[in-house]
């Protein structure tokens, strides 16, 4: 069985040489796979250790960029709380400039105002200096050097600026082409004040209108002048008190120039009536022939008269117009005045106190200028306004035809009252509406 | 004979037990080979979306400082204006106040000036006419005319 031996050895190793390739070949190829893995885990770990350092670093960078925002608003809140200051400052700037602006305007007008009461006080001085040496040249000369001071010196923040700055009571304009003179009651300007329109449309004194007082009258209660053109000169009708019987008459005077000196030559007054006559006012019909206006006084009541041509004598019989009916006249009616239209006749009148607040102007329609007129309504046409106070001795005139004006005087709020100044005022009479509105 | 039979068989068991152990041990790898690959490439995408983020944070945080710079800049400047706005209304106020002092005093002549104008004016009204009042008038704004050097 040598050979029986020999087959087997050689069988073992045949066997335990595939045996030995065989774990060669396996372990080579497990020590492959287990190097492959442990690279792939150390790839992996460092990977992972990036990973994390990246995280921390984003999450440094998370944290900072909250931070950032914290102190941006922060920024913005200081900034808008810088805005909102800076608003408020403009605020408070633009209101303490309006402040400034507006004192300041009120400081300039103080002292502009200051400048023209001064101004206007200087004249007065003068033209009271002037009136006590009686030389009525200075007078004029005195009030003509500040028509224009004393006018704005006696405007005001309220209501209309009278249109001649001294004392012009019972004013009546007289219209000759395109000149217009004012007439008025005596006071500072004399005993009859007439006035010029200037260029500008003020007024300027031209003196005392009356050159010779008639021998039947007595100084001192000249009132409430009115004049009629006539072909080759003026007449003109005042109120003068009559020396023998203390009554105040209406008398007139002539001159060849509108602005005097008027002449009375009369023996005798032209009205008397039993008591007193007033307030004579003369206006032309639609005719053209002329009729006298005028107040008998206790009691009170405004007459009408047609006037010879020459308007210095009455002609046919005097007729009542007007008397006192409402409670807002208070028993008294005068200073008449009459815009006369092509269907009749507007009469304005004034009615209550002239010595007060309560003094005020009214309007009624007559059928012609000779009556019959309506009674006075439940209101007047113009009272006490603004610093408008006592408005009174109103007279219409005419500016170009169909342009009616109403001058009158009012005390100005707060000096109400004799010896405080009646001033010179005017309105536009609107006839649109079919009856007499002032407008302004 | 049988003997070395027998030792064949067993060497023949235990090679054939190491090399099925040897496969699984390496299939068992190959598994953690790949695992580990796929964590890694996982691992990748992640870090590139935490530096896209570390990225968007960097520029947002300059972008955050910048603005605040300038709003830092703004709010200095609104603090200078301020200031000078302060001095502006120091000098406005100032003027109003000397203006209302001067309407004040301003109005207290011209009041002095119209009471005596308002005396001077009724008097010569009164006297115009013969009233003898007109002297006791001018006595009473006899001391306001004075004021005012009339």
């Amino acid at each position: 069985m040598p050979g029986g031996g020999g087959v087997t050895r050689r069988n073992t190793l045949i066997v335990a040489t595939v045996a030995v390739l065989a774990l060669a070949t396996t372990a080579w190829h497990v020590n492959a796979a287990w190097n492959d893995r442990t690279d792939a885990v150390r790839a992996l770990n460092t990977m992972r250790g990036n990973v994390a350092d990246t995280s921390a670093r984003f999450a440094s960078a998370q944290a900072r960029l909250r931070q950032d925002h914290v102190e941006a608003r922060r920024v913005r809140a200081i900034r808008d709380a810088a805005q909102v200051s800076l608003d408020l400052r403009k605020i408070q700037l633009a209101t303490l400039s309006v402040d400034r602006d507006s004192t300041s305007q009120l400081r300039d007008a103080k002292n502009a105002e200051v400048v023209v009461v001064q101004q206007c006080l200087d004249g007065a001085g003068r033209a009271l200096d002037a009136l006590e040496r009686h030389d009525a040249g200075a007078v004029t000369a005195a009030l003509q050097s500040v028509d224009t001071a004393c006018r704005a010196a006696q405007g005001g923040e309220a209501g209309p600026t009278p249109e001649y700055g001294f004392d012009f009571p019972d004013p009546y304009v007289l219209t000759v082409g395109t000149d217009q003179y004012a007439f008025g009651t005596n006071a500072s300007g004399g005993t009859v004040q007439v006035l010029a329109r200037q260029a500008d449309g003020s007024w300027t004194t031209k003196g005392d209108a009356l050159g010779r007082f008639p021998d039947w009258a007595g100084w001192g209660r000249t009132w409430a002048p009115a004049v009629l053109a006539r072909p080759g000169g003026y007449v003109m009708y005042y109120t003068v008190r009559e020396s023998s019987s203390g009554r105040q008459c209406i008398s007139r005077a002539v001159s060849t120039s509108p602005t005097g000196p008027y002449v009375d030559t009369s023996a005798a007054p032209l009205e008397c009536g039993e008591r007193d006559a007033i307030d004579p006012e003369p206006i032309l019909q639609a005719d053209g022939s002329p009729i006298l206006l005028w107040v008998h006084e206790h009691p009170n009541t405004i007459m009408a008269r047609p006037l010879a041509a020459d308007g210095l004598s009455f002609v046919g019989d005097s007729q009542q117009l007007l008397s006192p009916t409402v409670g807002w006249e208070a028993n008294n009616v005068e200073a008449p005045s009459m815009l006369v239209t092509p269907g009749g006749a507007w009469l304005f009148f004034s009615a209550n106190d002239w010595n007060s607040r309560r003094y005020a102007i009214g309007v009624v329609h007559c059928a012609s200028p000779m009556g019959p007129c309506e009674h006075a309504g439940a209101a007047p046409l113009m009272g006490s306004h603004d610093a408008i106070a006592g408005p009174g001795g109103g007279s219409v005139y005419q500016v170009t035809p169909g342009d009616y004006r109403l001058a009158y005087h009012a005390y100005r709020e707060p000096n109400v009252g004799y010896p405080a100044s009646r001033l010179l005022f005017s309105t536009k009479i609107d006839l649109a509406s079919g009856r007499p509105v002032l407008t302004g | 004979m049988l003997a070395g039979r027998r030792i064949t068989i067993a060497i023949i068991v235990i090679v054939l037990t190491l090399v099925g152990f040897g496969g699984w041990r390496r299939a068992e790898l190959i598994a953690e080979r790949s695992t580990a690959r796929a964590d890694r490439v996982a691992a990748i995408h992640q870090l590139r979306r935490i530096r896209q983020g570390l990225r968007t944070a960097a520029s947002a945080s300059g972008a955050v400082e910048s603005d605040t710079l300038a709003t830092r800049h703004a709010s200095e400047e609104l603090v200078s204006l301020t200031e000078d706005l302060a001095g502006q209304i120091t000098l406005v106020q100032r003027q109003r106040d000397d203006a209302a002092i001067s309407a004040y005093l301003a109005g207290g002549q011209v009041g002095r000036l119209r009471e005596c104008l308002d005396g001077i004016n009724r008097a010569l009204n009164q006297i115009s006419v013969g009233d003898p009042s007109g002297p006791d008038t001018l006595n009473r704004v006899s001391s306001a005319c004075r004021a005012v050097g009339a």
